[in-house]
């Protein structure tokens, strides 16, 4: 996912206005041209304005030259919450898009209003999926599009957490590159300076309304040691696991190894030099290539391992199909869906997106020198044991709470078990039965 | 201004009472059916749904199927008045009106009588106080963000040349608050200098050229005279300064996100979190209503405390 959170709103009365004025809207006019053959599908996101932009409108000529019956008109939004309340609010007003770009987390929501088109019926049918393409998909990546035994998203932009590093400090001060998380503890507490103000890492975990790569940090740690985040219904981020997860933070932030900021400290704190590592998604690394004013070497690899193997947490978004559409254009919509993820537009849109390709065999049509990125190589190598936050309704307030417990136990130095114990107990009231 | 502008409808309101009644009737008409379309923007975009927020806070409001919301009363009143994370936000919102009102007020009345005498480079200087307010709430504050880093910000390194400890500023929840009311007086200064620089214009010199006269001194001059004849414009800033501050958003979004541990989470913070992140509409929306209450309250007293405000002329 990305997470770019630079993004304004005029004033605090308007969302509220703007969401009761579409409440009292009329129902939605499928957008038609007059012409039976012709349809016209819109696709609202957040990934098809700003940097990405450009690949996406590639893409999207691409699909109108080969399906000229069809125009897709892009809606772009500045970031995820801004389209997580346009989208809402759209359902609202019965005028939503022909495809939405949704979050894994939204999705209950939407399903259980009917807003969303089960894709079942399309990936079975005359145009759907044949057996080897679906097996193309990552199998973490295609299972995760299931909600209540039916299929209401198709992959789009996915992407995992991993460990950047100044590969020419770590030479330089003859340090491991960390293949354990007792080395990484280490190669940051020899980063630490106070003289040189240097040290091992920055996070921002985030605040209870949003959380940041710290808490996905965190997440990916509870299940190196063995640990959930929610199980069947309960939160059991409180378990010996969780609390291992937090002291190994804790324990770096009291050693000064580890500094809290906001507004991505991680990837500035690295391309700055001042810190050794930074742990956020593979996206970032475009971001960090445009920033970098030193020479140094910037490498990536996988989370290292906890005593329960290899943990880490996918973030990204999917395509839906909003069930206002008309038949036509929920079947032009699932022939967009269809084009995104063929292994050559996915990798024309991972190469200059840095979003992992969606299908393994995308992976050939990806130009040698991108395929050997850090990035690329780091997060795919992720993939199969990176988890998908689970799709419950609230979990942004859900895991909000965990955010709120990190804060406890860095900055107001509380036990570790007792911070997710209390966070635990606030997100339980949460979670729906 | 304020003073111009009472002067103003005072000299309306006598200039309408000698218009014959038929002429009133007649251009009260016509007054009407100029302001209809502007009336019409107004209701339909301000009335009608700020009304149906109060409706919105009677249920459990469900957002993508209105049809199923529930009538639930006053309960969302109930829960907001047994809500911790409320009656903090309230907190919050009540040392954010306090950090920067006072603050606001007298600041930006010592700047506007300096700004008045004859400095050298006045223009620019007047240019360069107020250019802060005309530049983006969010462009800005992502800058400011940049000099309150921990690590490599510029206000610590200042603090450091000053041989004073570093503060973690909006990383601390003791800390963050002050980091954004610096910014907000930093952004907001300058419209209340230009409006106590246009009272200050407003009045008339006699009376300080009569304490001159008597013997008063400079500081006398502003204490005895100045600030008083300022009451009406000091009431207008102050007012408008509360509002703002109550109603303050993008500032605490962009820097803080209401934390670190809700130490920022206002209560407009806090109805946009409820409202558009965990989609508690009936709850954001009681707390709007609270919201608004509190800041017509607030005003009512205000307009009554300055029917007290002292007048020379």
């Amino acid at each position: 996912m990305s997470l770019q959170k630079r993004v304004m709103y005029s004033a605090l009365g308007i969302p509220i206005l703007a969401l009761a004025v579409a409440g009292c809207g009329s129902s939605a006019t499928p957008t038609a041209s007059s012409s039976p053959k012709h349809v016209t599908i819109t696709f609202e996101g957040s990934l098809v304005r700003g940097p990405y932009s450009t690949y996406m409108q590639t893409l999207v000529k691409k699909f109108e030259k080969q399906n000229p019956h069809i125009t897709v008109t892009l809606i772009g939004q500045p970031n995820w919450m801004v389209l997580h309340a346009a989208l809402i609010t759209a359902v609202t007003g019965g005028s939503p898009p022909t495809i939405g770009q949704v979050e894994n987390s939204w999705v209950p929501r939407y399903a259980q209003s009917n807003a969303l088109v089960p894709l079942n019926s399309f990936i079975k049918g005359p145009s759907g999926l044949s057996a080897t393409q679906i097996r193309a998909f990552w199998p973490q990546i295609w299972n995760q599009q299931r909600f209540s035994g039916k299929v209401y998203t198709m992959p789009f932009a996915t992407s995992d957490t991993i460990l950047y590093y100044n590969a020419s400090w770590l030479m330089k001060d003859h340090l491991p590159v960390p293949t354990t998380l007792q080395q990484l503890t280490n190669d940051m507490k020899a980063a630490t300076s106070t003289s040189h103000n240097t040290w091992g890492i920055s996070m921002d975990p985030g605040t209870s309304s949003a959380a940041a790569n710290g808490t996905y940090w965190f997440i990916s740690l509870l299940h190196a040691y063995g640990g959930h985040l929610i199980q069947g219904n309960k939160i059991v981020w409180d378990s010996s696991a969780g609390v291992h997860a937090l002291q190994y933070i804790q324990n770096l932030y009291r050693a000064g190894a580890l500094k809290l900021g906001n507004n991505y400290p991680g990837q500035a704190a690295l391309m700055s030099d001042h810190a050794l590592f930074d742990i956020s998604s593979d996206t970032s690394y475009p971001y960090f290539m445009h920033a970098r004013t030193s020479s140094f070497n910037l490498e990536a690899i996988p989370l290292p391992p906890g005593p329960a193997g290899q943990g880490d947490v996918s973030t990204g978004f999917n395509l839906a199909i909003f069930s206002a559409a008309s038949a036509a254009q929920q079947q032009a919509a699932w022939q967009f869906l269809k084009f995104i993820n063929t292994p050559a537009n996915q990798a024309y849109w991972s190469e200059n997106t840095a979003y992992l390709p969606t299908t393994s065999t995308s992976m050939s049509d990806i130009s040698p020198s991108v395929r050997k990125q850090p990035w690329l190589t780091a997060g795919t190598e992720s993939l199969p044991y990176a988890r998908k936050l689970p799709a419950k309704a609230g979990l942004s307030q859900i895991v909000g709470n965990l955010s709120a417990a990190i804060d406890h136990a860095l900055i107001t130095n509380e036990n570790a078990g007792t911070a997710l114990q209390t966070s635990a107990q606030a997100a339980q009231q949460l979670l729906a039965p | 201004m304020v003073t111009i502008l009472s002067r103003y409808m005072e000299r309306r309101a006598r200039i309408n009472e000698s218009i014959p009644r038929f002429h009133g009737i007649r251009n009260n008409r016509y007054a009407l059916v100029y302001l209809l379309p502007m009336a019409a923007v107004f209701l339909v975009f301000t009335i009608i749904p700020t009304l149906f927020v109060g409706v919105i806070s009677l249920f459990h409001w469900n957002v993508l199927s209105p049809a199923l919301s529930q009538f639930v009363g006053l309960k969302n009143y109930q829960d907001l008045l047994q809500s911790p994370v409320f009656w903090h936000s309230l907190l919050i919102s009540l040392l954010f009106v306090l950090g920067t009102v006072p603050t606001t007020v007298f600041i930006a009345v010592a700047i506007a009588v300096l700004l008045m005498d004859n400095l050298p480079l006045r223009g620019l200087v007047r240019t360069g106080v107020f250019s802060p307010y005309i530049t983006p709430v969010v462009a800005t504050s992502i800058i400011w963000i940049w000099m309150l880093n921990p690590q490599f910000g510029l206000i610590n390194s200042l603090l450091h040349a000053a041989h004073l400890p570093a503060v973690q500023w909006l990383e601390s929840p003791h800390w963050a608050l002050l980091g954004v009311i610096l910014f907000t007086l930093w952004h907001n200064m300058g419209f209340d200098v230009i409006i106590f620089m246009a009272g200050l214009t407003s009045l008339s010199s006699e009376l300080g050229e009569a304490a001159k006269v008597d013997g008063a001194s400079s500081a006398q001059r502003f204490v005895y005279v100045t600030w008083p004849l300022l009451s009406p414009t000091t009431f207008f800033v102050t007012i408008i300064t509360t509002i703002g501050s109550l109603q303050a958003f993008t500032q605490f979004f962009t820097m803080t996100q209401g934390g670190p541990l809700g130490a920022t989470t206002t209560a407009s913070y806090l109805v946009y979190e409820m409202g558009f992140l965990f989609f508690h509409e009936g709850f954001a929306s009681a707390i709007a209503v609270v919201m608004f209450l509190i800041i017509a309250l607030l005003t009512i007293v205000q307009w009554k405390m300055s029917e007290r405000r002292v007048h020379y002329q």
